[in-house]
Parts: structure tokens; sequence; C-alpha cells
């Protein structure tokens, strides 16, 4: 439905089971795209809590998964705060597949949430570490190979609702996606001449793994059980459901297709109407 | 194209020419049952002809209520359920608000944003009522959410139906019915090449300065087409946007990248 044939994607955070990296990569490969997809592994997230992160099995899990189905994937262990293993993606993907066409900035860090006054530094760096100066790192590497290619691109970046309002709690987690917003406009306006397109898109809650981690932690600090934490929220949500991931997926496949050759600069609400700016 | 609207039905107010004929002609091509409603009854009827058996043309001014609902009820006719519901008549007038008659102004209300609410109207109650739910997408703009000088009632109509469109998304939402609007920026269309002359005009510029000037404008490098606006409506209107409502879908080439 999207004629990504041919093309080649790289897709970062996508070695988890549930969750958006996956579903996109997905979707992207039974759209007829190679896919490269990356995720920290667990030897290089020693830093993190474990719970949060995959591992390099997981990853090839899914890589073997799209294979099974068809399509083309290959992973790759990259750990989004350092630049040159972003550079090192980049160059996998042109490596295996010779070019880059799509880039997903997807690796997030969804956890680490604590109100301010009780935020210290280390997990306010490592929050806008991971999911600004990653995604950063992403745009600034793809779109040099794709300059150099000649041929245009899109990038895709992963923002949030939190993008878009602030969420007591959650401080570094809403400055990350804010900025996240801030860049994607950026960039479209750097790439446009290259014919490079640069969106964002927003969810809402989608029970990823990390959504279900979110659940846990914001019903249990609000007194609530997690069936009324959940069922509040779907009450927020004008279509009466959270997220899904393949509302992501699907989103993220049309933004790089040709159907959308004049849509840049966006942050796009996939949120069920809980965010309409 | 693709199949993804065989069997809806489709009605797109003011899909006789420009961005209108553009979404008519892309649903058709993605399967879709079409109507043209339009008050250019000779354009709506030649395209209908042109588009073939699945196309139906309907005369329909957007600003009688009755007559819109007339031309769904003769949409459910000829095609059953109405699916999509394109409320994109409008127009656009150079004038300066210190020249603008108050009637003029009235006048455009009456079509930019009147029409759209009527339209939504007209075709939420036919949603309902079928209980399946639906897609209903407005003609928003750029000058929706940016004042551009000389436009100002224009300007007021379009960001008027953005506001409409959110609250329609929040009441409609429990009927399953999803209300977007799409924003796009300059788009190559006969109504635009007819306000070149007066654009150039107010500034001391030829006509074809005036269009370079415009697409200086954008990042992008060119003029948008109806065939953007066309793909990303079509794409709305699809199941792969289940979860999308109350949004404005910009395809203005990064030119208001808000």
């Amino acid at each position: 439905m999207y004629a990504l044939d041919g093309k080649v994607a790289l897709v970062t955070g996508a070695g988890r089971h549930r969750g958006l990296g996956e579903a996109m990569a997905k979707r992207l490969a039974t759209e007829g795209a190679k896919v490269v997809i990356t995720d920290i592994g667990a030897e290089k997230g020693a830093q993190f809590a474990a719970e949060h992160i995959g591992t390099t099995a997981e990853m090839d899990e899914i890589a073997a998964e799209i294979k099974q189905a068809g399509g083309e994937a290959t992973p790759h262990i990259c750990d989004v705060l350092d630049e040159d293993q972003v550079a090192g993606a980049v160059k996998k993907a042109v490596d295996t597949y010779g070019s880059l066409d799509i880039m997903i900035n997807n690796a997030g860090i969804g956890y680490l949430m604590t109100d301010i006054l009780n935020l210290e530094q280390k997990d306010w760096d490592a929050v806008l570490n991971v999911n600004l100066r990653g995604v950063f790192f992403g745009i600034k590497h793809a779109a040099e190979q794709m300059i150099a290619q000649g041929n245009g691109g899109s990038i895709i970046n992963i923002a949030s609702q939190a993008a878009k309002r602030g969420f007591a709690g959650a401080a570094a987690y809403v400055s990350s996606k804010h900025g996240v917003v801030g860049l994607t406009r950026t960039a479209a306006l750097e790439f446009g001449p290259h014919n490079i397109r640069v969106n964002s898109i927003c969810p809402n809650h989608v029970t990823t793994g990390l959504g279900a981690w979110q659940n846990e932690h914001f019903s249990a600090a609000g007194g609530q059980s997690e069936d009324d934490y959940m069922s509040a929220m779907e009450s927020r949500i004008p279509l009466g459901r959270v997220g899904l991931t393949s509302d992501i997926a699907s989103t993220a496949a049309f933004l790089c297709s040709d159907q959308a050759p004049y849509i840049t600069g966006q942050n796009l609400d996939v949120s069920g109407g809980e965010e309409m700016h | 194209m693709s199949d993804r609207h065989r069997g809806k039905t489709a009605v797109v107010t003011g899909g006789a020419n420009g961005i209108g004929r553009g979404i008519v002609e892309r649903l058709h091509a993605d399967g879709a049952n079409v109507v043209i409603a339009d008050i250019d009854m000779s354009a709506a009827a030649s395209l209908a002809d042109t588009l073939g058996a699945n196309a139906l043309a309907i005369e329909t001014d957007v600003r009688d209520e009755a007559a819109l609902t007339s031309c769904v009820t003769q949409a459910v006719e000829q095609f059953g359920d109405l699916g999509i519901m394109v409320n994109n008549a409008g127009y656009i007038m150079f004038s300066p608000i210190v020249e603008t008659a108050a009637d003029d102004w009235r006048r455009m209300m009456d079509v930019n944003i009147n029409g759209i609410f009527l339209g939504t109207k007209v075709g939420a109650q036919q949603m309902i009522a079928q209980g399946k739910g639906g897609i209903i997408v407005n003609a928003s703009s750029g000058g929706g959410r940016k004042g551009v000088p000389n436009f100002a009632h224009y300007c007021a109509t379009k960001a008027a139906i953005i506001m409409m469109s959110q609250a329609a998304a929040g009441e409609l939402a429990p009927h399953r019915i999803r209300v977007n609007c799409y924003t796009p920026g300059h788009v190559e269309t006969p109504m635009m090449s007819g306000l070149l002359d007066k654009i150039a005009g107010a500034q001391d510029m030829s006509r074809d300065d005036a269009y370079q000037a415009l697409k200086d404008e954008v990042p992008w490098g060119r003029w948008g087409k109806v065939e953007d606006v066309a793909a990303a409506v079509s794409w709305l209107a699809c199941d792969d946007a289940e979860y999308i409502t109350g949004q404005c879908i910009a395809m203005n080439g990064g030119q208001l990248p808000w």
C-alpha cells in the first residue's frame, strides 16, 4: 500500500518485542523496505535498569521474524548516546543494502520519571541525551548520507504526546520530547532543499513494555489501581482507547511514502484525539 | 493507487474544480464511489462523465442545509452508506480590511465556515444513523494558522474551521466518526492562479515574480499540488489512520512548520 520496495530504512530502538520500533520495522518490511534495526543491547546497556534494556538476542529474534515473514532485516547494536555508533549504524545500512532512504529515530527512555525537586542531574542527562541528543545524532548522520546520495529521503522522529503538554513528574521526558519537536522543525528547514523530509509522530499512551512500566509507576504514584488508572486514561481519549503500536507503524509508513511528498516539518498527533495541536 | 476505499461512498463538496477535484479523482482511484457536490454543475457533470459509473454529480450550494441533506440522501440512495464526507467547498478573495464590504465578509463566512459546519452536521447525522462510524475531512488552510495581510476574512474562516473540527472530533468520537482538517499552503489551482495578479499588484511586482516569491517561502522549493492534498485526504480516510482525529494535517513543504 505504501510502495516502499527497494527503500532502505534504519529504525533505532527496534530491539524490544511489543515496542514501537519493532512495529515500525515490521510494517516497513511488509511494505517492501529493507530494514536495519538497532538497539543498545544488554552489554552496552549495563548503565540502565536491566528490565528496560533489550538483549541482543531479543533484537536478533525480531530480525529473524521479519525474515521469516519474507522481509529483509539486519540487526545491529547501536548506543545512540555515542555519535560514532550512530554514524556506524548508518554505515551498516549502506554497507549492507547500498543506501539509506528512511531514518526513524525511535530510541528513547520512557522511564526515570521523577518530580523536579527530586530529579538528579544524572537522570536528567540520561533522558535528554538519549531522547534528544540521540535524535540529533540520528538526523545528522542520516541527512549527511542522504545528501551524499542526492535522492532525498525521509526522516521520522518519535516524539510523544509529552511534546505537546506537560506531565507532572516527568520533567526530563517532557523536555526532551518538546525538544524533538523543535529539532524536527529546524531539520525540515535545513534539509528541505535536499528533498529530505523531516517529521515527527506524537503518540499518546501505547502499552509497550515501557508503557506497561509507566502504567504501574503512575498508578502507584497516584494511589490508584492500575485498572482505575487505565479507565481514567481511556475516558480522556475521545476515541476511547489507548494507542496501538500499529497506529504508529501505519503513520510512519505513510509519512515516509510517496503519499506524503509535501509533508515536512510536521509533528503529527496519533492520539485518538487526546491531543489536537 | 489502491482499493482501500472500495465500496465506500464519498461526498466531496466543491468537488468539481481545484483541490476538490483532485480529492474526487484520488478517492475514485482508490476505489470509492464519489459524489461531486458543486454549484458548478457543468464542471461537476463533466468530471462525473469522465470518471464513469461510480461517480455522480449533484448541484449543491453548501450554504443551503436542505440542499446538502438532499445531496447526502441521493448519495446514499445511489451508492449505499456514506463513509467519507469531505467538506472542501470554499473560496478566497483578495480584500484589504478597509475596503471589504460587510456583505462580502458575510458571504465568505456563509460559504467557507457555515458551509463546512452544515456539511459536518449533515454528514454526521447520516453517519450516526448508519451506526458504523465514518470520516469527515474539512478544508482549512495555512491561512487558518497564520494571518495573511489582505485575506483577513479568509483566514478567519479557515481558523474557525479548525476549532469547529476539533470540537466535532470530540463530540463525534463516541459514534466512531473521525474529524480532521487539511491545511495546505499555496497550491497550484485555478483559484490561486486567479489571485496571483492581485497579489502581484499589491506588492508592485510582476505575476511571475509574485509566483516565484511565494515559491521561495517554501523550504521544499515548489508550490503545492492538488495531488499532495488528495493523497493525504485519502490516507486520513483509510483504516491506517483510525486513531487520528481532531488533527490538522499540513502539506505545505515545510512552509509553516508548526
